[in-house]
């Protein structure tokens, strides 16, 4: 076979697919590299190729971690991730760098006090420390860029990206103060006068807030808003289309950028900063988002997930206002519920469902739903409530935290007969009782749902 | 996108997965060679080479490859494809369209991606010659890619 001779531009992706899987023999590799080196055409559709086949094993591969696994499997097991064990190898070669990391860190943050006057000489004062690394999170100083594997200190001018399922908190030495972000953050630590600054470009802040003194507020700047924080409990989100603020203790003044329209957003309440949106405090919403896929056949969980409606083809979607579904309410459905979950206090929570025909909680342990691991189930149904039926509706004891958000994700499926699903624990100092709604946050998207569904079901009785 | 190029030379994506957790070990330990006057993906592109083709080796498998520069200028191409938050994006846009293919083309891709079977698997199951599915896959890619960037270019 000639290398020069010309490929068309059909069989060039063909090519590419067999190349790709190691099917290509040694003079078509030598014709097809020939071909890529002198049209760029095909070098673009050579890389959405590649990056599609990459993407596709990906996908393959979260279907299968949020597949049911063995009982045998613990919950601790599975929340052992492959970019977790990555990161342990990592801390164990990145130890002695951090020490001296950390050493010259500290050194560059004194001489920056010592030059900068007295806006740094507060801002450092308090101390900042990224901790709780979780994934890859890059962090870019002074041009130089190196992956994050333990607990640094922070200095004004230092930019962290989060890569796709990474988390991290920064913690300020002075009081109580956390800020943790997530789903792809990024983010830079502003030098401004009269307070500390965030820029926030892009991600989830969940901010923790002791008091601040009243002329040195915490500002986080997004692309859209800059949200001031004296003392306060906090999720804001921004991508490059808005800034959405929830106050879930306290109040935070939100100012929109462009127009300098501003508003203080109090406890309860939530308000997004946008082109063309008004910019008004609404009431948060509490509960659980219950998406149902009606006329499923099979009797497992795992017939739920295998539906190629599921997930993103729900027939219908309300929300719960405790994590309790309806009872008899259908028969062939399968249903998702699926929630924010804020502990009231740090400490050990036990876990239990009940269902009817079958049902799975997962949980998470952070904010990000593909971190999840299953943590008690039932193959077998139960009746409403009832939770000692069988061993395995009992989760092992969880430590949470306070102030902290996790995902949590129930599944039920349904065949004939009498259906039901709750979602129960016991927190500390707590009896068991079913997880309130003054716990549960709904994932953001589902604020307006539940805001205009306030009706709940009105629509939904199939029986 | 450092495991895109990974795949690139391992020529599986589930062995990428694995060997791009050796190439970010790699990186950690031979950052201080890392003169930080050049740019940091051709730096860390040059380890991920390295590592991907010594398990190549040790898995005694001798693929026909890409020259380096034509491996280079497709990871460049891939680059341009924009930051992590977009790739995110694509994917989560690929995801949805494969709910859009018909139900023989879903199960098609289902047997390659999630069952994870070869070719020539596939080809004894459906009846088809090897060829023909590759084919037939490529137009899959085509199509599935004209999707997401209709998805994209919508949101």
């Amino acid at each position: 076979m000639n290398p020069d001779k010309q490929i068309r531009p059909d069989d060039a992706a063909t090519m590419m697919l067999r190349y790709l899987n190691g099917a290509l023999g040694e003079q078509e590799t030598a014709m097809l590299n020939m071909h890529l080196k002198n049209n760029r055409s095909s070098r673009k559709a050579a890389a959405f190729l590649l990056l599609q086949e990459l993407h596709l094993a990906e996908i393959a591969q979260a279907a299968e971690e949020s597949t049911p696994v063995s009982a045998e499997s613990s919950a601790a097991q599975r929340i052992i991730r492959w970019t977790d064990r990555a990161l342990h190898r990592l801390l164990d070669v990145f130890r002695p760098r951090i020490a001296w990391v950390g050493g010259a860190v500290l050194m560059a943050a004194v001489l920056a006090v010592l030059a900068s006057g007295l806006w740094n000489a507060r801002f450092f004062s308090g101390g900042l420390r990224i901790v709780e690394v979780r994934g890859v999170v890059i962090l870019d100083r002074d041009h130089r860029q190196w992956p994050l594997s333990g607990e640094i200190e922070l200095q004004g001018g230092d930019e962290l990206s989060f890569q796709s399922g990474a988390s991290a908190s920064i913690r300020f030495q002075r009081g109580a103060t956390t800020l943790r972000f997530s789903r792809s953050a990024q983010l830079r630590l502003e030098s401004v006068r009269n307070g500390k600054a965030i820029r926030l470009n892009r991600g989830l802040l969940v901010g923790v807030v002791s008091r601040q003194p009243r002329n040195a507020p915490i500002r986080v700047l997004t692309p859209h808003a800059e949200a001031q924080v004296l003392g306060t409990e906090f999720t804001l989100f921004a991508d490059n289309q808005k800034t959405r603020l929830e106050v879930w203790d306290g109040k935070v003044h939100l100012r929109r950028t462009s127009d300098d329209a501003s508003t203080t957003v109090s406890k309860g309440q939530f308000a997004v900063a946008a082109n063309g949106v008004p910019l008004v405090n609404r009431p948060l919403s509490r509960g659980v988002l219950w998406e149902y896929w009606l006329g499923l056949n099979g009797q497992t969980v795992g017939d739920l997930t295998a539906d190629p409606r599921s997930p993103d083809q729900p027939t219908g979607k309300d929300y719960l206002p405790a994590f309790e579904a309806p009872t008899n309410w259908a028969d062939h459905y399968g249903a998702r519920a699926h929630a924010w979950l804020r502990p009231p206090a740090t400490g050990a929570y036990t876990f239990w469902i009940a269902a009817d025909d079958a049902a799975e909680l997962w949980l998470s342990p952070d904010e990000n739903s593909e971190n999840k691991v299953r943590i008690c189930w039932t193959e077998n149904w139960t009746r409403p409530r009832e939770w000692d039926k069988q061993p395995e509706q009992k989760s092992s004891p969880i430590v949470l935290k306070a102030d902290r958000l996790y995902y949590i994700e129930a599944r039920h499926r349904e065949a004939g007969g009498g259906d039901c699903l709750a979602v129960a624990w016991k927190a500390p100092d707590r009896e068991r009782e079913i997880i309130p709604a003054d716990q549960l946050n709904l994932p953001d998207e589902t604020q307006d749902l539940a805001r205009l569904e306030s009706g709940r079901r009105k629509a939904l009785s199939p029986r | 996108m450092l495991k895109a190029y990974v795949k690139s030379i391992v020529l599986d994506p589930f062995r990428a997965e694995d060997t791009f957790s050796e190439v970010t070990l790699q990186i950690v330990r031979s950052w201080d060679r890392f003169d930080q006057t050049r740019p940091f993906s051709v730096w860390a592109r040059g380890v991920a080479r390295r590592v991907a083709l010594a398990n190549i080796r040790n898995e005694n498998r001798q693929p026909s490859l890409f020259t380096e520069e034509v491996l280079e200028s497709i990871a460049e191409e891939v680059e341009e494809l924009g930051d992590e938050s977009a790739l995110d994006q694509r994917k989560e846009a690929l995801r949805k369209c494969m709910g859009r293919l018909s139900e023989r083309n879903r199960r098609l891709l289902h047997r390659r991606y999630f069952e994870n079977r070869s070719y020539q698997e596939i080809s004894r199951l459906v009846a088809k010659k090897v060829g023909a599915l590759y084919v037939l896959f490529s137009r899959l890619h085509h199509a599935l890619l004209h999707c997401v960037e209709r998805a994209l270019r919508s949101a």
